[in-house]
């Protein structure tokens, strides 16, 4: 009978081979150093829809709510999935002027608030984004990284 | 109480490069966070070159598939990035970062409504493999004991698979890090293993 330290390490090594991190993955990890942005505040995630109910949908349309604070900026978003792609609808306040970046290792997308501080993202790809709220006047606020 | 198996990967980074982030507790690990926190790119490469099979397996433990997996490797690696400077111990990174790959595997699988693992941890299919319930191509097993193990790894239970999956992460994680990926005891996790691994060995030598 092969020993208890054998048996892990055949099957460490059958990992290895059959379930290594993919090469992009890898590659992600090591380029997410880049989403360091110690000059911005940090908009906490004080609220998610999908936190309290023990079943929720992913790709299935409704919508997610999230809300964020800091920065004194509150930033609230409703997250809708509709075949692969995620439309994210959301508000700063108090609304000011400003531009907000949802960021995305995949790919940026811009877009101002409107004069209630309003704004839309269409076509975003799941996955982790956060957004970056730029105010014309006062500091950049960034939320946390939720995964869509 | 720590590793629990001799393995460690090597050093993927060019002689002289840096220094790379240790398995053991080192002075040298908190210099390296410290780079990293900064935005040293090396320091931070030297992390995920020694944590990243932890995170991947930790999600697989979960059953997650490859996409998902890969979601929430990603998705803890951009947690550590954010968090960086909150994370004190050098020594309890792994620890970290594997509570919050469990934390983001959990929370991905109630969003996708499929079944929490613990009601329905019966079936582990794509643990170790691509999620089909097929035995890996022949050519990819090394011999029949490979072959042998693969079958008798699949017919364990659901949580002897996830901790095995977990266990066998390369290079081994400390028992700390597998307390925290699985959000159970530390000294749950030596019994525990023992009886997994008895069950597999008994099986193997009984065929």
């Amino acid at each position: 009978m092969i020993g208890e330290e054998e048996v892990l390490r055949v099957l460490r090594d059958m990992a290895g081979r059959r379930d290594p991190v993919p090469d992009d993955v890898l590659a992600a990890a090591r380029a997410s150093i880049a989403w360091r942005d110690p000059d911005a505040a940090l908009a906490k995630l004080t609220a998610d829809s999908a936190r309290e109910r023990l079943v929720a949908v992913r790709g299935g349309g409704s919508p997610r709510l999230l809300s964020f604070f800091g920065g004194s900026l509150t930033i609230d978003v409703q997250a809708t999935t509709r075949e692969g792609a995620v439309e994210v609808v959301g508000a700063v306040s108090p609304a000011v002027p400003a531009k907000v970046v949802l960021e995305s290792p995949t790919g940026n997308l811009e877009a101002d608030v409107d004069d209630e501080g309003r704004f839309r993202f269409q076509g975003v790809a799941a996955g982790s984004v956060r957004l970056r709220c730029e105010p014309t006047e006062g500091a950049p606020v960034h939320t946390e990284w939720v995964l869509l | 109480m720590t590793g629990c198996g001799t393995q460690v990967a090597a050093p993927r980074l060019p002689r002289g490069a840096m220094i790379a982030f240790e398995t053991m507790a080192e002075p040298e690990n908190a210099e390296v966070l410290r780079a990293a926190a900064t935005g040293d790119q090396k320091a931070w490469e030297s992390i995920v070159d020694r944590y990243a099979n932890l995170v991947w397996s930790v999600a697989r433990s979960f059953q997650l598939g490859q996409s998902d997996a890969s979601d929430v490797s990603q998705a803890t690696w951009l947690r550590l990035v954010e968090h960086i400077d909150a994370v004190r111990d050098a020594d309890k990174l792994g620890s970290w970062l594997a509570t919050t790959a469990r934390r983001e595997a959990l929370a991905l699988l109630r969003r996708g409504g499929r079944d929490v693992p613990a009601g329905a941890a019966t079936d582990f299919a794509g643990i170790l493999g691509a999620g089909d319930d097929e035995e890996p191509d022949a050519g990819v097993l090394r011999d029949e004991r490979d072959k042998a193990l693969w079958h008798e790894f699949r017919a364990l239970s659901g949580p002897c698979q996830q901790l095995l999956r977990v266990l066998i992460a390369d290079p081994p994680p400390s028992y700390a890090e597998v307390s925290a990926a699985l959000d159970v005891p530390v000294g749950s996790i030596g019994p525990t293993r023992q009886r997994c691994l008895g069950t597999l060995r008994r099986r193997l030598g009984s065929t």
